[in-house]
C-alpha cells in the first residue's frame, strides 16, 4: 500500500510541477562540521571505549547542491557532502600490543526548504515600470531585471547520513587481528540553517553559511564473552556546520 | 465508459493535488518519499576483542615431584641360644646314663655347682624340678619359688657357671638395642604457605572497573585456579602415595611382629627340650655310680638355666616390643618428613607460580589504569 502510494505520487508530480519549479542554481562548497557529543563518541566502537562523552571534533565537509526556486522566496536545496573522520585506539598490555583503527565516511544528504529575503539589488537598466508604486512591485522585478543582489537565507531541511565504517585490527604478541572489515548504515537528523548570499558575476552567487545539523545514527557493539550479544550505541551527530560555497545561476 | 470516468477520476485529483501543491510549496512531496520509503539502519561492528595476556595466558604447568622413599629401619629380632658348652655337658650326662663316663672336669663342675644355695635340700630340689616344671617355668604357668631364685641368683653370680646359661641377643633397631639411645622425635616445622585468597585480596587493585581490567581478573583468577587445581591434584597424589608407602611400614610391622613372636616361641621351645633333655639324664643316672651330690649339682644347673632361660626370654620381650613400636614411629616418621617435604617443594612451586602471576596480573592492571579507561 505504501509502495503504491508512493508510485502515485511520482506519477502525478509532474503533472502538479507543471509551471511551479525552476532548477535555479547549482554549486560546490565546503565547510567545518564540529561535531558536538552529547553521547559517547565513536571511540566507544573500539574495543577501550571512552565512558564520558565526547569531545568536540570537527571535519571538512565538501559538497555539491542543487536549487530549486519555488517561488520568489523559497526554494528547495538538495546537497550531498562527504565528511572523513578516523579514529585509533593503541593498547600496550603486559607485552600484548593491540592497535585498533576505524575509518568513518559519512556522507549527508540533505533536503532543505530556504527562504530567501533580499538585502540589496543587483545594479542594471530599468527598462519599464521603474515608476510604479509599491504594490506593482513583483511585476516590476519580472520585466525590469534589476534583481537583488545580495540575500539573507534561512532554512529548514532534512538530511540523511550515509555511514561507512571501516574496522581493522592488529595484535602483535597475541590471537585477535582483524583485517579492515566495512559496515555500512545510515539514520536522519534536522537542520536548520542561515546565511547570506551575494551575486558576484551574473551568473555566480557566493554564499557563507552556517547550519547546525542534529542527529545520530546507532551503533552495535558486541560484549565481551561468548555469545554475550551486543548492545546498540547511540553515537551523535549533532553540530555546528561553517562553511562556503560558490553557486552558479541557470536562469 | 470506464476510460472516460478514469480520466475524469485522474484529473479530479490532479486538480486536488495543485491546490494542495499551490499550499504546500511541493515540499511535503519529496519529504514523504524520503520519510516514507527510508529506514534507519544501524551500523554493524567488529566482534568485541577478547583481551589476552601473553604473561598471564597458560601458565606453565607446576614442575612434577619426584617421590621420596625414605629409609626404612632395620630390625634384628635377636635369639635366644643353649651355649655350646651346656650342650657339651648334657651331652656327656646323657651319654652317662649308659655309659657311666660323666668327666672329671664335668664332675669337679658339678660338685662345685652342688654347693650352692646349701639351705635348699637336695630331696626339695629333685621332688620339684621335673619336666612339668620347666616347661611350666618357662612359658609362665609356674612361678619360681624364693628356693629357686635364691638358686639362679647364686648360680648367674659365679662367672664360671654363668656360661653354662643361655645366651641371647636382644633385639635392634639399625644396629642399636632400643630403650632411650634412639634420638627423640622432634616435629618438623611447616612451612606457612599463604593463602592464593590472600593473595588476591592483598592485590592493589585500582578503582577502574573496565573490559581490560575485566579481562585481566578473568584470566588471572582463572590462572589462580589452574595453578591451585594444579597443587591439590599433586598434594592428593603425593599423600595417596606416601599413604601406600605409610600402609605398607604398618604392614611390615605386623609381619615384625608375628616374626618375633614366632622367634620367642621357638626359643622357648629350644630352652624346654634342652632343660627336660637334661632333667631326664639327671634322674637317669646310675645311683650306684653318681650320688645325691652330682644330681643334687645338677638339678641346681637345670633350675639355673630355667630360671634364667626365663628371664631372658622375659627381657627379650620388653626389647622387642620397645623395638617394634619404635621403628614403626621411626618409619612412620620418616614417610611423614619425606612426604612434608614433597609436600613442601609442591607449595613452593605453587607459592613462585602465583607470585609470578600476581607480578603479571598487576603489571597488566597497572597498563590497563595507565591506558585511562580501563582498556
Amino acid at each position: 500500500m505504501k509502495n503504491l502510494y508512493i508510485l502515485l505520487v511520482i506519477f502525478l508530480m509532474p503533472i502538479g510541477l507543471q509551471a511551479q519549479i525552476v532548477f535555479s542554481e547549482v554549486g560546490a562548497g565546503f565547510s567545518s562540521w564540529s561535531r558536538i557529543y552529547t553521547t559517547p563518541d565513536e571511540t566507544s566502537l573500539l574495543t577501550n571505549p571512552s565512558l564520558d562523552n565526547g569531545k568536540t571534533n570537527t571535519v571538512i565537509v565538501p559538497s555539491l547542491y542543487g536549487k530549486l526556486d519555488l517561488s520568489k522566496t523559497f526554494a528547495l536545496k538538495g546537497s550531498v557532502g562527504y565528511a572523513k573522520n578516523s579514529f585509533e585506539f593503541t593498547n600496550e598490555v603486559a607485552g600484548l600490543s593491540r592497535n585498533e583503527q576505524l575509518s568513518q565516511a559519512i556522507i549527508p544528504i540533505g533536503l532543505t526548504v530556504e527562504l530567501k529575503f533580499p538585502l540589496s539589488k543587483k545594479s542594471g537598466v530599468v527598462k519599464e515600470g521603474q515608476e510604479a508604486d509599491e504594490a506593482d512591485a513583483d511585476k516590476n522585478v519580472k520585466v525590469s531585471n534589476s534583481n537583488p543582489k545580495s540575500f539573507f537565507i534561512g532554512g529548514f531541511g532534512l538530511s540523511r547520513y550515509f555511514i561507512q565504517h571501516s574496522f581493522s585490527r592488529i595484535i602483535i604478541g597475541g590471537e585477535g587481528s582483524i583485517p579492515e572489515s566495512k559496515f555500512s548504515g545510515n539514520d536522519y537528523g534536522l537542520t536548520a540553517m542561515i546565511g547570506y548570499s551575494n551575486y558576484i558575476s551574473d551568473k555566480l552567487v557566493l554564499t557563507i553559511f552556517s547550519q547546525y545539523n542534529t542527529g545520530a545514527y546507532d551503533q552495535r557493539v558486541y560484549l565481551e564473552g561468548d555469545n554475550a550479544g551486543y548492545e546498540v550505541k547511540n553515537i551523535s551527530l549533532q553540530g555546528l556546520e561553517f562553511g562556503v560555497s560558490l553557486g552558479f545561476r541557470l536562469n | 465508459m470506464i476510460l472516460q470516468g478514469a480520466y475524469l477520476l485522474l484529473n479530479i485529483i490532479e486538480t486536488e493535488l495543485d491546490k494542495l501543491m499551490k499550499k504546500t510549496k511541493l515540499l511535503l512531496i519529496p519529504l514523504l518519499i524520503l520519510l516514507a520509503y527510508c529506514v534507519p539502519i544501524e551500523l554493524d561492528n567488529i566482534e568485541a576483542f577478547e583481551y589476552t595476556f601473553p604473561g598471564l595466558e597458560a601458565p606453565e604447568p607446576l614442575p612434577d615431584v619426584v617421590l621420596v622413599t625414605p629409609d626404612k629401619a632395620v630390625v634384628t629380632t635377636g635369639e635366644i641360644k643353649v651355649p655350646q658348652k651346656a650342650e657339651e655337658l648334657v651331652t656327656n650326662v646323657v651319654e652317662a646314663i649308659v655309659a657311666d663316663n660323666i668327666s672329671e672336669e664335668n664332675l669337679t663342675l658339678i660338685d662345685s655347682i652342688s654347693e650352692l644355695a646349701p639351705e635348699v635340700t637336695t630331696e626339695y630340689l629333685i621332688a620339684e624340678v621335673d619336666d612339668a616344671w620347666i616347661e611350666g617355668v618357662l612359658n609362665g604357668t609356674i612361678a619360681p619359688s624364693p628356693e629357686f631364685l635364691q638358686i639362679s641368683n647364686e648360680f648367674e653370680d659365679n662367672e664360671e657357671f654363668s656360661a653354662l646359661l643361655s645366651q641371647f641377643e636382644l633385639p635392634k633397631i639399625d644396629g642399636i638395642v632400643p630403650g632411650g639411645r634412639l634420638q627423640p622425635y622432634s616435629p618438623k616445622s611447616r612451612e606457612i604457605v599463604i593463602n592464593p585468597v590472600d593473595v588476591k585480596g592483598n592485590l592493589r587493585i585500582a578503582a577502574l572497573v573496565g573490559p581490560c581490567k575485566e579481562a585481566a581478573d578473568e584470566l588471572y583468577t582463572a590462572n589462580v585456579d589452574k595453578l591451585n587445581n594444579e597443587a591439590n591434584q599433586q598434594e592428593t597424589k603425593v599423600k595417596a602415595d606416601y599413604n601406600i608407602i605409610r600402609n605398607q611400614v604398618n604392614a611390615d610391622n605386623g609381619a615384625l611382629l608375628i616374626s618375633g613372636a614366632e622367634a620367642i616361641a621357638g626359643s622357648v621351645v629350644d630352652l624346654s627340650i634342652f632343660g627336660i633333655q637334661l632333667n631326664d639324664a639327671i634322674d637317669k643316672l646310675d645311683p650306684l655310680v653318681y650320688d645325691d651330690n652330682v644330681r643334687r649339682g645338677l638339678k641346681i644347673y637345670v633350675a639355673a638355666f630355667v630360671l634364667q632361660g626365663k628371664s631372658q626370654i622375659n627381657d627379650w620381650l620388653v626389647v622387642f616390643n620397645l623395638a617394634a613400636t619404635e621403628s614403626l614411629a621411626k618409619n612412620l616418621d620418616a614417610v611423614r618428613i619425606a612426604e612434608d617435604t614433597i609436600l613442601g617443594i609442591v607449595k613452593s612451586n605453587l607459592k613462585l607460580a602465583l607470585d609470578d602471576q600476581k607480578t603479571k596480573y598487576i603489571a597488566a592492571v597497572d597498563d590497563c589504569h595507565n591506558q585511562g579507561a580501563g582498556g
